[in-house]
């Protein structure tokens, strides 16, 4: 029966190696939604000069699970696997790069417990949902392995869960022009990006958009739009969008050739997050649309 | 009696003709130009992607797509518009303009030269919003011609394509235009003036009719030219409100006041616009004499006056409590209903 334990400042952070599996499933789905990696670190206690035989002090494993119940944070959560005398520190909104500060932390308050007692730490970045527990487990435990031929406190680094999804985002050009139009379909088509990919449609006015159903899927959407628009102008588009509930999805560029103060702040008020005054540059309009867009990661 | 029946009759069936002429005249035209209009659509159709290619990106247009009939031309005229109304960036407009300097002067020349004043003035707006000097010497030619009169419009758009091109006599132009110009028409050519046109312009600022004047005064503001703020403060001496008045609305859109002693009278003044103003500029002077006018203006007979006065209190640092020390210890029931009213506004935007 898997157990949830409170240590003695309260912590319920500190898990039967049971649950794993199923906080792992947890996790890799919140990865697609919430586009934040996690990291496990797989970790063992060690004995310098006990080479391989530090089973042999059955003090070693609890003394190192203490330390770590110190160590945690509230948003970790620690999973103890005392037959493999293993340790599994989950940081849910860690990648690779946190994880080994934290590891490096970790590694200086040990030394100063015994200078006889050191660990070895595994690190698994998970950035994309379809990361299998079983795979993980078994990189995790190899590489955990492969420290043994390493110094004290040495990591190994498991790179193959590391790769991102590539995201699909919407984006949806509200502009009665056809010929800027275009040249923002061009724009957007041409644009190199690694880790998206930008299904796009055109819009001549807000009420044809607003009547398509193709902005209420759960996709992150990218709304280029001009403010003024026959039918359901572009402040009405903004209005309706940002009154549904989960209207952070949307990335709204309004653009206008209006430039007073008054306009753009208004444009702010209502939540726009980009006022593109025409004539605008492209390059600019392009780097812009791309910094939204690494954000989002 | 009889001879009065068939002459009307002969004088209606003759209107009759007449206006079936007319109607078939029109209907003609009518179908000659949806032809021409579907003709425009269908090249645009077809080669506007590669139109667009060539202004982002340089690559050269088809063969096919280069203009040889009259829909060509007016296709790609409307691209290039559309396209530079919407996107700044300096090489697709060098594009534009090696391209109409290769393939299109005809077509612009043609339209300057037209009997049709707005075949004309689309052709002269087309030379300033497509940046095409080339066309300078036309425009000026069109100026010199005693024989021909061009409508108030052109004559504008003529002056805006001197002012912007930096041509030399530009400047005397503005001072004796060939139609009386308002002060609308001078900010429109102004707008779009070379810097050191406007620069002459502004030396000259005392012996130029008012409409340029005021004009002067509006474009500083607009374009929040902080280097000409001296000339601004000057006017504020002037005997003339409208002068006056301007000048306060410029200073209150760059932001920023050089001597800030001389707004304080504006406070006191007989004339609600120009205390109106003087409660803006306020928003712009540190200094702790303009929370106590500000105090004031809150008490103005005016309600405009006295709005304005509630807004800059509340953008002033520790606006909230001085609005708050209104409602709480002032006597005039307008001032405090005014700030009431600013307060309550910024619970309801959470500003």
């Amino acid at each position: 029966m898997a157990q949830i334990t409170k240590d003695n400042q309260g912590k319920i952070n500190i898990l039967d190696g049971e649950l794993l599996p199923v906080i792992f499933s947890m996790q890799t789905a919140s990865v697609a939604r919430s586009k934040m990696t996690f990291t496990l670190l797989f970790m063992s206690p060690q004995q310098i000069g006990v080479a391989d035989d530090w089973k042999a002090d059955p003090s070693t494993y609890e003394v190192f699970t203490d330390f770590l119940i110190e160590q945690i944070r509230d948003s970790d959560m620690l999973f103890l696997f005392p037959t493999e005398k293993v340790a599994v520190l989950l940081l849910p909104f860690s990648g690779e790069v946190e994880a080994a500060f934290a590891v490096e932390r970790m590694k200086k308050n040990y030394a100063t417990i015994d200078p006889y007692r050191h660990f070895y730490t595994a690190v698994v970045e998970i950035a994309n949902s379809h990361a299998q527990y079983d795979d993980v487990w078994q990189n995790g435990m190899t590489a955990l392995a492969l420290c043994h031929s390493q110094p004290p406190f040495a990591i190994e680094a498991v790179d193959w869960h590391k790769e991102r999804e590539i995201e699909t985002i919407k984006v949806s050009i509200i502009e009665p022009d056809e010929t800027t139009k275009m040249t923002l379909r061009i724009l957007l088509e041409r644009m190199s990006l690694s880790r998206f990919t930008l299904m796009i449609e055109t819009y001549h006015d807000g009420h044809d958009f607003l009547t398509s159903r193709w902005h209420t899927s759960g996709h992150t959407h990218l709304v280029m739009m001009n403010d003024i628009l026959p039918r359901q102008n572009g402040v009405e588009v903004l209005n309706e969008l940002r009154l549904m509930p989960n209207s952070d999805k949307y990335i709204i560029f309004m653009m206008s050739d209006k430039q007073s103060e008054s306009n753009m702040l208004y444009a702010y008020e209502k939540d726009a997050d980009e006022y593109i005054v025409k004539p605008f540059n492209i390059k600019l309009l392009e780097a812009k649309i791309k910094r939204v867009l690494k954000r989002l990661r | 009696m009889r001879g009065l029946i068939w002459t009307v009759a002969g004088i209606s069936a003759l209107l009759i003709i007449v206006l079936f002429i007319l109607l078939g005249y029109l209907l003609i035209q009518r179908t000659i130009e949806s032809r021409r209009n579907k003709r425009v659509k269908q090249y645009k159709a077809q080669f506007v992607e590669h139109w667009l290619l060539y202004l982002l990106e340089g690559v050269d247009p088809p063969e096919g797509g280069l203009p040889q009939k009259r829909e060509a031309y007016v296709a790609i005229d409307d691209v290039f518009y559309h396209y530079c109304f919407s996107i700044s960036d300096h090489l697709p407009r060098k594009r534009v303009r090696w391209f109409v300097e290769n393939y299109m002067v005809d077509f612009y020349k043609k339209k300057l030269l037209s009997s049709r004043w707005d075949e004309r003035l689309n052709a002269l707006h087309r030379i300033t919003d497509l940046q095409l000097q080339m066309f300078v010497d036309d425009v000026r030619s069109m100026l010199r011609r005693e024989d021909k009169v061009y409508t108030e419009a052109e004559y504008v758009q003529m002056y805006v394509i001197m002012a912007k091109f930096d041509v030399y006599d530009s400047y005397a132009y503005l001072q004796n235009p060939q139609v009386s110009l308002n002060v609308f028409h001078y900010t429109t050519i102004l707008n779009e003036a070379a810097p050191r046109i406007f620069n002459k312009v502004i030396t000259h600022f005392n012996t130029s009719p008012l409409q340029l004047k005021l004009a002067i005064i509006d474009v500083i503001g607009l374009k929040k030219q902080v280097t000409y703020i001296d000339v601004l403060e000057t006017n504020l001496q002037s005997d003339d409100e409208e002068i006056r008045i301007r000048s306060l609305k410029a200073i209150d859109q760059i932001g920023f006041v050089k001597e800030a002693s001389i707004y304080a009278a504006f406070a006191q003044s007989d004339r609600w616009p120009e205390r109106l103003m003087a409660a803006r500029i306020f928003l712009h002077i540190p200094n702790d004499w303009v929370i106590d006018a500000l105090f004031d203006l809150l008490r103005d007979p005016s309600w405009w006056v006295r709005k304005r006065a509630a807004e800059t209190l509340s953008q002033k640092h520790g606006g909230t409590s001085l609005l708050q020390d209104v409602i709480n210890q002032d006597t005039d029931p307008y001032a405090i209903d005014q700030a009431r009213a600013i307060l309550a506004r910024q619970v309801e935007t959470g500003t």
